[in-house]
Parts: structure tokens; sequence; C-alpha cells
């Protein structure tokens, strides 16, 4: 084919070159800022160790960060320990597992918090506000009553993707409703979204209460309200092992999907476009995070807002790009969960606030301030 | 790279969307696919994306069928610029093009300057190098629009689809989009976009396909094709052909079916020349 002679216009476009300074400001932008990210994820794993060592030492018992790594080293086979047993015990079956499993759970809940907010296209999408962490419980609150213990993560599993498919089913379903003349492709839209994961967490957390009120004997009240705002509670080793080895057999593969969640923000079409099996990656991320927020609620209940607050604030410093946002908000949310929890342990000594209380009194406002910003930008 | 569709088909809840099309779409040309609304023209680019999967025929590129390749490998060779390309608001200008690059990097990779240096020709080309750093949120649609093709050109494609490419743009923003596309072509790069002005298809297209409802009603090179008899047939509108008074194309001079010419210097002309050709429509 032959390009005709004339054009209808002699305009001329891609004739200026980018100046070097252009240049130099490109190669600092956000998405590629590999050396700042390095930098923040150094300090970050930094912090959350000395934040590990130090909530440790806080609570009734005096401890110093000396006798704590003692009592760790000790445990590790290096040397003996020099602490009395009740000492060492303090560290090492009461406050080591608890702090471990708070690191655990905040790096988990921030980490499912940022895939799903990637693949639903939801500022406003938590594992805890699109009543995922409500299903698990259902779960975890019934195999614990029926004795079934060893099925604990399992049925937690179960129950977050049943919860997850009655959001997104009715989300849809909302979406399709409000549109008339039912033109195809429904959208799932943020706030309908979020309004179905009302719903199902208030069925869901009533089923929870109901399950624990019709089966305990005595303190019923303190045990659903332990599910349904989240408490670290009692967590020893076991819990540690539960949530640890979630994190890492279901956290390593979302966090090696990070160009795939990069690719969503362009949407469906553009990511098909750019190579992405869409329908493949959304089933099998949001089975990961249900299968890993699972393990975290048998856990823990239902702690909230995690999953929405850290990634937020990370996306602040590093930007969307989720190379750096995924590991980046998981060691935040660590960080921010050992002291939420230190700080529920401790402000009332000696009851126990549950963790959730604090995680929601911060994140309520957050989540507040999400609402008011997706307005001023679309 | 020449695009051969035979018996594409394509059904969409029950409805035949795209209704077993045999067409050859000529290699480092531009081929401009016409028609009325919902005639299927982005539907057939989707198509050939395989963003969404013909329920029957086959598309190929030099002989090697797209459906059948592996996604990453098919999409370092087709590129799709969507008609109102979706991008993240919380990005900047320069992530988002960089997004183009996803098929050529690996799981692990990082982003490198060769990729950047990618990213930059592309806004360039598209003549966006100006707000690069800008956010995307700050975008007029023209704008975005520029961002969307640059993404597409940063796949390093083979074949370029492009959707209503001068939607939301104005007069002098149609040229230049329309002008680079051809640009492109003229570089080898083989463009299929979907447009609604027959004009604009006639003075820049070298391959014409015209579609209403899911067939291809009319293939060949523009002043063969956009006959008088075939826009009026097809849009149901009163057409003429005209020599453009400036660059000597064809110009698709159309009225509304009861039109008739009006007195010279009446205020109540007939439907201006070329306008209602739906530039404006936005349905596609």
């Amino acid at each position: 084919m032959s390009a005709p002679a004339t054009r209808g216009t002699d305009r001329r476009v891609a004739e200026s070159r980018p100046s070097p300074a252009r240049e130099a400001q490109n190669s600092a932008t956000r998405w590629g800022g590999a050396s700042r990210t390095l930098l923040w994820g150094a300090g970050l794993a930094a912090l959350l160790v000395v934040s590990i060592v130090v909530a440790v030492t806080i609570g009734p018992a005096a401890l110093s960060p000396a006798d704590v790594l003692a009592s760790v080293g000790a445990h590790l086979g290096f040397g003996e320990s020099t602490l009395s047993p009740l000492r060492d015990g303090i560290v090492w079956q009461l406050r080591m597992p608890r702090v471990l499993t708070a690191a655990a759970v905040g790096a988990g809940l921030a980490l499912c918090g940022a895939v799903m907010q990637a693949l639903t296209r939801n500022p406003l999408a938590d594992p805890y506000l699109l009543g995922l962490s409500s299903g698990a419980s259902v779960g975890a609150v019934v195999v614990l009553v029926l004795g079934w213990s060893l099925m604990l993560p399992l049925a937690a599993f179960a129950g977050a993707i049943v919860a997850l498919l009655a959001t997104l089913g009715l989300a849809l379903g909302a979406g399709r409703a409000g549109r008339a003349g039912g033109s195809a492709g429904a959208r799932l839209s943020p706030t309908a979204t979020v309004l179905a994961g009302v719903a199902v967490t208030s069925v869901f957390g009533a089923i929870t209460s109901l399950v624990i009120f019709w089966s305990a004997t005595n303190d019923s009240y303190r045990e659903i309200l332990n599910w349904l705002l989240g408490s670290l509670a009692g967590t020893d080793w076991t819990s540690v092992a539960i949530s640890g080895v979630a994190l890492v057999v279901v956290g390593v593969p979302l966090v090696a999907s990070a160009r795939t969640l990069d690719a969503f923000a362009v949407g469906e079409t553009g990511a098909a476009a750019l190579g992405v099996n869409v329908a493949r990656s959304r089933v099998l991320l949001l089975g990961g995070t249900a299968m890993l927020t699972g393990a975290l609620v048998a856990v823990s209940g239902s702690i909230g807002f995690v999953g929405l607050v850290l990634p937020h604030a990370v996306r602040l410093v590093v930007g969307p790009g989720h190379r750096a946002l995924l590991p980046l908000s998981m060691l935040a949310g660590a960080i921010f969960l050992v002291w939420a929890d230190t700080a529920a342990r401790t402000m009332f000594d000696p009851r126990e606030l549950p963790v959730g209380i604090l995680t929601a009194l911060i994140g309520g406002p957050v989540f507040a301030w999400l609402l008011l910003r997706r307005r001023s930008t679309t | 790279m020449s695009l051969d569709l035979s018996r594409v088909h394509f059904d969409r809840a029950g409805r035949t969307i795209i209704d077993s099309i045999d067409a050859t779409l000529p290699g480092g040309a531009l081929t401009a696919l016409v028609g009325p609304n919902g005639a299927g023209k982005s539907t057939l680019l989707h198509l050939v994306a395989a963003v969404e999967r013909a329920t029957a025929g086959d598309l190929a590129l030099d002989g090697r069928s797209l459906p059948g390749m592996r996604r990453r490998e098919r999409a370092r060779l087709v590129a799709l610029a969507e008609q109102q390309g979706e991008v993240d608001a919380q990005l900047d200008v320069e992530a988002s093009v960089l997004l183009g690059r996803t098929p050529h990097l690996g799981a692990f990779a990082a982003v490198g300057a060769g990729d950047r240096e990618i990213a930059a020709r592309a806004l360039d080309a598209v003549g966006a190098t100006a707000f690069a750093g800008r956010s995307v949120a700050e975008l007029s649609g023209g704008e975005r629009q520029r961002v969307v093709l640059a993404r597409a050109l940063a796949q390093q494609p083979e074949l370029l689809l492009v959707d209503e490419p001068t939607n939301h743009l104005d007069l002098s923003a149609q040229l230049t989009a329309l002008e680079l596309l051809a640009g492109l072509a003229r570089e080898g790069l083989t463009v299929v976009t979907a447009l609604h002005d027959l004009s604009h298809a006639a003075a820049y297209a070298d391959h014409v396909i015209v579609l209403a409802d899911g067939r291809v009603v009319a293939a060949g090179a523009p002043g063969e094709v956009l006959t008088a008899e075939l826009v009026e047939r097809v849009y149901g509108v009163r057409a003429q052909v005209v020599e453009h008074p400036i660059t000597g194309r064809p110009l698709i001079a159309v009225a509304a079916p009861g039109s008739h010419a009006a007195a010279p210097g009446s205020s109540h002309a007939a439907t201006p020349v070329a306008a209602g050709s739906g530039a404006h429509a936005g349905l596609g």
C-alpha cells in the first residue's frame, strides 16, 4: 500500500528530544527507585528486629533487651541461659510467641490488603472490610467448638473463601441491578464492594457470636469480643507456626506476582493486552489472600484495617509499584501490629484490650480520609 | 506484518457480534475499521488482541496464529490502545507508559535503563514528553489518550491496534493523532484503527474495512470503498463524495436522510460537510 502523498496537515509530532534534566528527573521517579526501596527495606527490617526485642521486654515483669537476647540465644543453642526459669519462661513461652505472631499477622494482613486493592482496583479493599476475616472467624470457631483443632486453618480458609465469594457476588449483583438495560460486563464498584462487605461481615459476625454463645459455658462474651475484634491473647508457638508457615507458603508467591498486580492498574482489558491471564491471576491471587487471611484469623481473630492502612502509608513513600509496595507493606504491617499489640496488652494492665480496637481507632480515620480523597480525584 | 482473519466469529451472551469475517489487512499500512455504532469494530480489535476469544475462526499475523500463541509472546507482537484506556490515577505518566514493558520483563526483572529509554521514545513519539513526570490524574482526556497510545508503543509491537484515536480530541489534536498513526505505518508498523469519521479514513488510511452488523460490507482502498452509495446504505444517511479543497483527498459529505440543500446564504444550511460523522459520539 502506498502512503498518500498529501496529508491533511503538515504538523510534525515527536521532534523534541527529552532534555537531560528531564531524563535525570525521570530516572529518580518512583517506579524504578530500586536503591531507595532497598534502603527503606533495610531500615524497616532493622526496625522490626528492634521492635520485636523491645516489645518482649515490655510488660509487668521487667526485662532488659539483654535478657531477651540471652534467652533467645539459649533456646537457639548458643550458650546457657542466664535467666531464672521463670523469667526465661516469660520471654520464651509467653511474650516471644505473641510478639512473633503479631509480626506475622501484621505482615500477612498488610500483604493481603495490598494485593486485594490491586486486584479489585479498589483502594478500600482489605480482608476485614470485604468480609474475609469474618468468614474465616466462622470457620475457625466452628471447628474449635467441634474440637477439630487440626482443621483450624483449613476451616478458616474455607470460611474466608465463602465470605469472599459472597461479597464479590453481592457487589457484582448490585452493579448489574444498578444498570438499567443490563449491558454486558458488570463492574465491581468500590462502594458496592465495601457495602457488600458490610453485609457479609454482619451476617458472619452474628454467626460467630451465636456459635460461641451456644457452645461456651462461662466467659463467652470475652471470647466473642476476641474473635470479632481480634486479639493476640493466648497465642503460643503453634500460632507462630500457623501464621509463619502461611506467610511463607502463600506470601512468597503473592510477592512474586508484583508485576502482574502492576498490570491490573490499566484495567482488565488493558492487563490482558499486556499478556496477563486476567481470569487465572485473579482466582489464584484472591484465593491466596483468602488462604492467608484464613490462617491469620485462625490465630488472631478479625483484626481490622491493618490491610488498609499500611499499604496506603507505604504507597505515599515508595509509590504504587508492587515490587516495592508488597515487601515494604509486610515489614510495616509487622512493626505496626507488634506495637499495637504491645499497647493492647499493657495499656489497661492487668486487663487486656482486644488489639482490633486499637487498629480500628487508627484505621477508621484513614478509611474516612481515603473516602474523601477518592471523591476529590474522581 | 499482514493480518489474516479467516471465518472469525464471536458470540456474546447468545448474540452474534462478529459474523464469520474473512479479511486480509496489509502489513506496514494503516487500516481503518469503519462502520456504525455496534458494527463490531471494538470487538474485532479485542479479538485480534485476544483480550476476548473468538468463538470460531483463526487470526494470523504473518501466518502465525495469534490465539495459539502464549500470552506474553503475543503481547510482544500485538498492542492495543483502548478507546478509554483505563489508567490508575495514582501512577505518573512515565510509570504508566512503562507498564507497556510488562510482556518484555520477567517476573523478577527490574525495569532497566533500556526500558526507560523505550518509554521515553514512546512518549516522544506521541508528543507527550512534556508531561512525563506528571500524575495521570492531572491530565486532560486528550493527554490521557496519548499516554495510552505511548504505553502501546512501549510494547514495541509489530501490530498496533488503536480504538477510536480521535475521541475526545479537538480538531487539531485529531489530525495530529492520525498523522502519527500514518507515520508509524510508513515506518513499517502495521496499524489497525477503528474510526468514526469517514473523511479521516479517506484521508489517512491505506486500506479501509467497512463493518456493519458484524460483517464485512466492503474492503479495499479508501477511494474505491468509500462511495456515496455504500455510505448511504450502511449508515442510512444521504452522502456525497467530494474532493477535499485543501488536500484533494475524498471528503464524505453526509446529511440526514430528509435533508435538502438550503438556499445559498441561508443560516440553516444543510448539515455541514463531514460534521455529524460521529467523532464525538463516543459510543464505539
